[in-house]
């Protein structure tokens, strides 16, 4: 499983970083990067500094860097200001708007939780005023203008923890303070990241590729067209012979792919297709 | 009920809006300009929002009423199709609503008088030929009607309209906004089924065959209008004797010579729908059976196909007319 963080300031990282146990990779490169990699779980964070493009820029730093991966779980995690709402508070954003272009993202919210949801705006200079009852930070659209292109979107999440607001301005804010709001949240919002990394898991497993897919694929050449057609009878396979290993040693005397794909096809074909019988 | 309603901003005071926040006042609230900056974005997955679909509130702008796809109709010479609601509380596997939409959340179009301003000029079209309106095409009829009082508002507009006709397309077996009307000639109140083991398999939180059968029942007798939708037709080991016992089921149950339509729809997806979905569900028994691309669109094989409809239709005929029969609606 791969879980990704994007922070603007590397005190909103600590607790993040002792939580999942991560890091300094070496040798620094663009942006400071922190990971923890397992066989089974890939995990990192960027500290992108402050402001929209650069944690635009963090985000598709961090995601070339790990690779690509698909379906990971992508959170953006740090301060906001509110007029109201208490400072302490975890909230999930439920609307991202740029302030400068107006453009907003929904976070699909699939998981279902008690933790307070808001939209979010996010400015390019602090905002002090909070002219809207809604959470105000410098980062959230940068991060969604890259991530929501790297994951599908139910898996990309922006939680912010109230930092300031009109009774307690953003002017008192240091490095301490921001540190012990996100060690008094890491809980919380670890529990928020592992249920949204289950729903991800689980739609990894169900898209899994079918075993004996890469045993086929040594054995003969495959188009890109036919490897598609592959994975859908081995697909198939799964469903109809769910007991039945699927015995690369029977297809032996095909010559080439499109035999392979045939008898697979005229095999499966066959078989019936059963509804709770 | 969704934790979640995404409402337009330019609606926020409409009373049906109004309505529903102060019915739902702990569901968060998220304003947004048009309902498809959050329905419509590409990087969504309609598996993982079905399991906690959002409602979004909106107003539809365009496109109110519709001329069905070819095929499509129970023998009326004009027929339409409009949709107060995009998807649907069920979670049919071969439902062509997840290959067509990228998101599973629920949109309700509120501004239910827009469309009866355009099926009035629809009917004024017409003249004196009979209209068919079609609901139920993209969602379903009665399913969230305790939400949207969808029937509630349009047996009112339906009753004042006797030459229009209705068809509301279900598996729901919440009638109350039908047992509280008195019933109208004109409005059609169809089911769709397939045998219960398949329905078991495919129609997820659907009702079951037997209370869809004594729902129809009642409505029946309360003199509504009633039809049967054997649609899609779905291939599996023992069809025959599925089917037989389905159509040995609703046949012995009501009364024939009152049922409005009976019809018969073949399994059928475009390429597109089928290959998000198949991509959806890659674990689904459906999409492992013996299926083929033809013009288009994939379907059983044309031999399963028409060994299917053949089989179903001689059942059929054994229990209806062949006048109320329509062999081959699309889907
Ligand atoms: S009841 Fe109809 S609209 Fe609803 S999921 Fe099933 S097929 Fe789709």
């Amino acid at each position: 499983m791969s879980l990704y963080f994007v922070t603007a300031l590397k005190a909103e990282a600590a607790a993040l970083i002792d939580h999942y146990r991560l890091k300094a990779r070496t040798p620094k490169g663009l942006f400071p990067v922190y990971e923890s990699n397992t066989e089974a779980h890939a995990c990192a964070l960027v500290v992108s500094g402050i402001g929209k493009p650069a944690a635009a820029a963090a985000t598709a730093y961090l995601h070339s860097l790990m690779g690509e991966p698909r379906d990971a779980v992508w959170v953006n995690v740090g301060i906001a200001g509110h007029h109201t709402r208490e400072v302490g508070e975890l909230v999930i954003a439920n609307k991202v708007t740029d302030a400068a272009t107006q453009r907003s993202w929904y976070p699909p919210q699939v998981l279902k939780h008690t933790l307070s949801t808001e939209a979010l705006i996010t400015v390019d200079r602090p905002e002090t005023d909070y002219p809207k009852p809604v959470m105000y930070d410098m980062e959230a659209a940068g991060f969604y203008s890259i991530a929501s292109k790297c994951s599908s979107m139910e898996f990309v999440q922006s939680c912010k923890i109230i930092s300031d607001n009109q009774q307690s301005p953003a002017d008192d804010i240091n490095r301490d303070y921001v540190k012990r709001l996100l060690e008094n949240n890491i809980n919380i919002l670890a529990d928020f990241v592992k249920r949204l990394e289950q729903y991800a898991t689980e739609w990894r497993r169900i898209n899994a590729m079918p075993e004996a897919y890469d045993h086929f694929v040594q054995q003969w050449h495959f188009t890109v067209t036919q490897q598609n057609i592959l994975k859908t009878q081995l697909r198939r396979w799964q469903v109809l012979l769910p007991d039945q290993v699927c015995d690369i040693s029977a297809y032996k005397s095909c010559r080439n792919a499109s035999e392979v794909l045939s008898s697979l096809g005229d095999m499966l074909d066959k078989r019936p297709v059963k509804f709770g019988m | 009920m969704s934790d979640s309603i995404y409402i337009e901003h330019a609606i926020q005071n409409h009373p049906r809006v109004l309505d529903l926040t102060t019915r739902y006042p702990n569901a968060r609230r998220i304003f947004c300009e048009r309902y498809n900056e959050v329905f419509n974005p590409a990087a969504q997955n309609f598996r993982l929002q079905k399991n906690n679909p959002a409602l979004i509130l909106a107003q539809k702008q365009s496109g109110f009423v519709l001329p069905v796809p070819e095929g499509y109709g129970v023998g009326g010479e004009h027929n339409f199709y409009f949709s107060h609601m995009l998807n649907c509380v069920y979670d049919c596997r071969y439902c062509f609503l997840q290959g067509m939409y990228r998101s599973a959340n629920y949109v309700l179009f509120v501004n239910y008088e827009d469309f009866e301003c355009e099926i009035d000029k629809t009917i004024g079209a017409a003249g004196d030929a009979e209209c068919w309106f079609f609901s139920g095409y993209d969602c379903d009829s009665l399913a969230l009607e305790g939400l949207s009082g969808f029937v509630t508002h349009f047996l009112k507009f339906f009753a004042e309209r006797p030459r229009a006709y209705l068809e509301l397309r279900t598996k729901s077996t919440q009638i109350n906004s039908l047992r509280s009307h008195e019933a109208l000639s004109n409005v059609v109140v169809a089911y769709s089924f397939t045998p219960q083991a398949i329905s078991s398999a495919l129609e997820h939180k659907v009702p079951s065959v037997e209370k869809r059968i004594a729902v129809l029942q009642e409505l029946q007798q309360l003199g509504w209008p009633v039809a049967l939708r054997f649609d899609p037709l779905i291939y599996c080991e023992n069809y025959q004797f599925y089917y037989k016992e389905l159509f040995a089921q609703v046949f012995a149950v009501l009364d024939s010579q009152k049922i409005h339509s009976v019809s018969l729809g073949p399994f059928r997806l475009p390429k597109s729908f089928y290959n998000n979905i198949s991509r959806l569900y890659p674990d689904e028994a459906l999409f492992a059976g013996p299926l083929a691309l033809n013009k288009g669109m994939v379907s059983y094989p044309e031999e399963f196909e028409q060994e299917m409809l053949t089989f179903c239709e001689k059942e059929i005929l054994e229990h209806v007319p062949a006048e109320i029969f329509f062999p081959c609606v699309a889907v």
